[in-house]
């Protein structure tokens, strides 16, 4: 952990009207790391992502992204610095072909054989998306959708990914597919912030990890000791 | 404050940008181009003191909402409310000075004037039950107007009716007209049965143009003249409550009719206000209202508590169309004649613009909102006569900067919006 | 009875492009664009100023009417875009996000404000388009050709032939372009749109601009078409687009298009049967009709979306 962090969030506060959802959260990501974000719904995870990428304006605090402060950036340019986020639900463009989901995703880049070059990685990466390349985003199946929002974030190439609870409604199988996916991410050197109520699944994909409770980081440490942690398997991973 | 006046210039020359083309230049097919150059001028000076004025009132309120916050904070927190016996004498002195104006000598165009105001105030009291508190707009309001006064007009003077069967019968007319476009239009989200209520406001303005032989068309309501059965009282009861100035026989100095008339007109008009006030108070407070105002936070919610969003926004419907039916008895009695142009859109409009200018919600926001719209025009226009013309651009503009900057209006507020 | 069909297919052209414009905001911000009419009468306004102007000028018989027109479409075309920009940046950006009475009221004032400065600046009465003038009368106000039962004027095909055009260009443009991509990806969720780096508040200009620059086109034609443009104008065919637009399935492009059509066509069908009286009422039943029989309209929702 001596590099300089790819993202760093120090002190952030956000709230929702006159409810504070975070209390002071401080989180490192180092280039090409995958850290997992895990904790109890309404502990504030989602909220987080959501600051980071600017959709939530944070009220105290400071978000550094590659070296500068992205706080009040728009959310466009943050995107366009090279961090995406793929939100919770997958939102998937439901009118729009698989092709055209993907060529949103590289909304930022002008040169059409580059986005070709990439859509072609992209059903190398996942075939079955190549396989439905015309249909409609909204009559994929759950896993394949949650397959594509992943591939339209990876079209832009980013340095980090913001990924929000990736597992959410899949069947195991799939999820394990996903969860492989996200491992290999760590090859290309792009470093993940990882959201899951999936704790046991997050915490073997990822190298370190914090505890969000109630707006404020409870734990932190790499994955392998969380996982071993008593309290941590007691409160989370239910054994 | 830098940025905003750089703001506000940019909107100046942006507005006499836009009004070059449209407000300036005229052509006309013998003599070529021409460029007024005063409307463009007179419009970037229009945005340029408004704006200056919103930037004004917006910091005004900045530095006011933490007073107002606080104070509402800690009112809820310790469950204050204001006394409720000093809140009804104060209440029925204001209706008992109102009631002794006309006997202690106001002048007649005054009288004219307040009488008014009162059937507005009462529309729009009634129109606060759709929009304040089940948060559904309405576009055609003076429709329901219109079919009570032309239900009440037709009854009495093709008919013959009794005025104290016709009155009712006004309003319940409104309120199943409000049955018949609130069922197909209510199922569906809001923003339809603004449009819906739109159209429905122009269909009976139609309908009221073309049906010539019933109606009088353009004209008023063939037979104008108030013949001596509308206004003939029922019984003992109805001789003491509504006491016919013109009564058959009875002789009257010239001038002395019409001022008997505004007075009882003034008198009925003061009475239907506050018994509108005391029923929308009552339905706030019932059952009923409080489903009306979940409604109006998340109808999905609502709908998950088990309130069945469809029938308590069709009672609030016609409950809105029923006022403003009773209300369309007045000006037939006092004019004596109705014709399809006073229930334009416009004038549905006006409506909506005293509801929100009060504030969505507020029954005293209602009727302080019609006080403004309807006696400040009326009253500016002695000294300057061209208010009258300019006043629904006013009415707009307000109606638009109100939403930008206090959509709660003048006596929202109450309940604000809550979390995102 | 081919006559008065033939008509309302040319009348259903006009509502059509004015329909667009009220779909396209309403797919992006779920937002009735009241002003919307507005924004027509004002490219009406414009329209016959110029061709007026142009007459007036001697510049019309200098270069025939045609050129003119072309001029007055486009001179309307950059005015009433640049009102539906204004329009979209002083009101409904500071509204988005407020709870949907806020932004429907502030439209209904717009358009208030909008009605009542013409009529002020303009004038109650309408002003004419040179319909008399020689180079009119030389090129569209040529005799009609008659195909059987049916008389068919040349504006009408000029009429019709735009709007085929328009419509077509509308299509490519949001079907083919990076942009019309991305304003389909907006209208399907916002919050995700910029998530992949959209500028959608850019997103929702451009459709403000394109929706009011298709009004104008209309105004102008409408204002051809009744001789004449007046400051009410844009209240009646705003509420007949607005019913165009619910009857093909608001939200959706194609089916403001089919709406258009549909209604012109019905309503001609009424005249015919029922009088012309009650013209301006038909539009409002059908309305009525269409929310009871089929609320999300004839091409709503052609998709199944997945959860």
């Amino acid at each position: 952990m001596s590099a300089a962090p790819i993202l760093e969030l120090r002190d952030v506060c956000a709230a929702y009207g006159p409810i504070q959802a975070l209390r002071g959260v401080s989180i490192r990501v180092a280039p090409g790391e995958i850290v997992a974000l895990i904790g109890c719904n309404g502990a504030g995870k989602t909220t987080t992502l959501m600051t980071v990428s600017q959709v939530v304006r944070a009220t105290a605090g400071d978000v550094t992204f590659d070296g500068c402060s992205i706080l009040g950036v728009p959310t466009a340019d943050v995107v366009a610095r090279g961090l995406c986020h793929v939100p919770e639900g997958r939102r998937i463009f439901a009118r729009l072909s698989v092709r055209e989901n993907l060529a949103m995703g590289a909304f930022l880049v002008r040169d059409k054989a580059l986005i070709q070059r990439r859509m072609d990685d992209a059903f190398q990466l996942f075939p079955i998306l190549g396989e439905r390349a015309g249909q409609l985003g909204g009559t994929l199946s759950g896993g394949e959708q949650q397959m594509l929002a992943i591939a339209r974030a990876l079209m832009l190439e980013p340095k980090m990914l913001l990924l929000d609870e990736p597992s959410l409604g899949l069947a195991p199988l799939i999820v394990r597919r996903i969860f492989d996916v996200i491992r290999s991410l760590r090859e290309r050197g792009i470093a993940v912030l990882l959201v899951e109520q999936n704790a046991q699944m997050a915490l073997r994909a990822a190298d370190r990890a914090y505890v969000l409770e109630t707006g404020a980081i409870t734990h932190e440490g790499p994955a392998l000791t969380l996982l071993d942690d008593p309290a941590i398997r007691e409160a989370y991973l239910g054994a | 404050m830098r940025d905003r006046i750089v703001r506000l210039l940019v909107a100046t020359l942006a507005a006499f940008l836009l009004a070059l083309p449209v407000a300036s230049l005229r052509g006309n097919s013998s003599t070529g181009f021409t460029i007024v150059w005063t409307p463009a001028f007179v419009t970037a000076a229009m945005v340029l003191v408004g704006g200056a004025i919103l930037f004004a009132a917006v910091e005004a309120q900045r530095r006011g909402t933490a007073f107002w916050d606080a104070r509402a904070a800690t009112d809820s927190a310790v469950g204050r409310r204001r006394p409720c016996a000093a809140q009804a004498w104060t209440l029925g002195v204001l209706v008992a000075t109102v009631a002794a104006l006309p006997l202690l000598g106001l002048p007649g165009a005054w009288t004219k004037l307040l009488l008014e105001t009162m059937v507005f105030a009462t529309i729009a009291v009634g129109l606060q039950i759709t929009i304040g508190m089940a948060g559904l707009l309405v576009l055609g309001h003076a429709a329901f107007w219109a079919v009570g006064a032309y239900t009440f007009g037709l009854l009495t003077v093709h008919q013959g009716w009794n005025f104290w069967i016709a009155f009712p019968a006004a309003g319940v007319a409104a309120a199943l007209t409000g049955l018949v476009i609130g069922l197909p239009a209510l199922r569906l989200r809001g923003d339809y049965l603004a449009v819906v209520t739109l159209g429905f406001g122009e269909a009976v303005r139609w309908v009221i143009k073309n049906e010539q032989d019933v109606t009088g068309g353009d004209a008023n309501l063939p037979g104008n003249i108030v013949p001596g059965s509308f206004r003939k009282p029922m019984g003992a009861l109805g001789e003491w409550l509504w006491q016919p100035a013109a009564v058959d026989g009875r002789t009257f100095e010239p001038g002395t009719v019409q001022a008997l008339i505004d007075r009882e007109c003034y008198w009925f008009a003061l009475v239907l206000l506050v018994v509108c006030v005391a029923c929308v108070h009552l339905l706030a407070k019932s059952r009923v209202g409080r489903a009306l105002f979940a409604l109006r936070e998340d109808e999905t919610a609502a709908k998950c508590m088990g309130i069945d969003t469809t029938r308590v926004k069709l009672v609030a419907f016609m409950a809105s169309a029923l006022w403003a039916g009773l209300a369309g008895v007045v000006p037939a009695v006092h004019r004596g004649s109705i014709n399809p142009e006073m229930f334009d859109f416009n004038t549905s409009v006006l409506f909506v613009a005293m509801v929100v200018l009060g504030g969505l919600g507020s029954i005293t926001g209602s009727i302080v909102g019609a006080a403004l719209l309807w006696m400040l025009p009326a009253l500016l226009a002695n000294w300057f006569p061209e208010v009258q013309e300019y006043r629904y651009l006013f009415f707009g503009a307000l109606m638009a900067a109100m939403m930008v900057v206090r959509p709660e209006g003048l006596f929202g507020g109450a309940r604000r919006k809550g979390a995102a | 009875m081919l006559q008065n069909l033939w008509n309302g297919l040319v009348q259903g052209g006009i509502y059509a492009i004015v329909a667009l414009g009220y779909t396209m905001v309403y797919g992006i911000l779920l937002l009735i664009n009241f002003a919307h009419g507005e924004v027509l009468m004002i490219g009406a306004y414009t329209g016959v100023a110029t061709l007026a102007g142009c007459a007036g000028t001697g510049a019309m018989e200098a270069v025939g009417f045609m050129p003119c027109l072309a001029m007055a479409i486009i001179g309307a075309t950059c005015v009433s875009a640049a009102y539906g920009f204004a329009i979209e940046r002083a009101v409904y950006r500071p509204l988005r996000g407020a709870p949907s009475l806020s932004p429907l009221i502030g439209a209904i004032g717009v358009s208030m404000v909008l009605q009542n400065y013409v009529m002020r600046t303009q004038g109650a009465s309408p002003i004419y388009a040179p319909m008399s003038h020689p180079a009119y009368v030389a090129s569209l106000g040529a005799s009609n050709w008659d195909i059987g039962p049916v008389s068919i004027a040349p504006l009408d095909l000029v009429v019709l032939v735009v709007c085929v055009a328009l419509m077509a260009g509308l299509w490519m443009f949001v079907q083919r372009t990076r942009t019309g991509t991305a304003m389909r990806a907006t209208s399907q969720d916002r919050v995700m749109a910029g998530l992949v780096g959209i500028d959608v508040n850019r997103v929702i200009s451009v459709t403000f601009v394109i929706g009011s620059a298709l009004a104008a086109v209309a105004g102008v034609l409408l204002a051809l078409f009744n001789t004449q443009a007046k400051y009410d104008m844009g209240f009646t065919s705003g509420m007949k687009a607005f019913t165009a637009a619910v009857l093909g399935g608001i939200g959706n492009v194609p089916g403001a298009m089919l709406g258009g059509v549909l209604l012109g066509v019905a309503e001609a069908v009424g005249i015919q049967l029922l009088g012309a009286e009650y013209k301006e009422v038909y539009s409002f039943v059908i309305l009525l009709a269409v929310l009871i029989v089929r609320p999300k309209g004839i091409l709503g929702e052609r998709v199944a979306e997945k959860v």
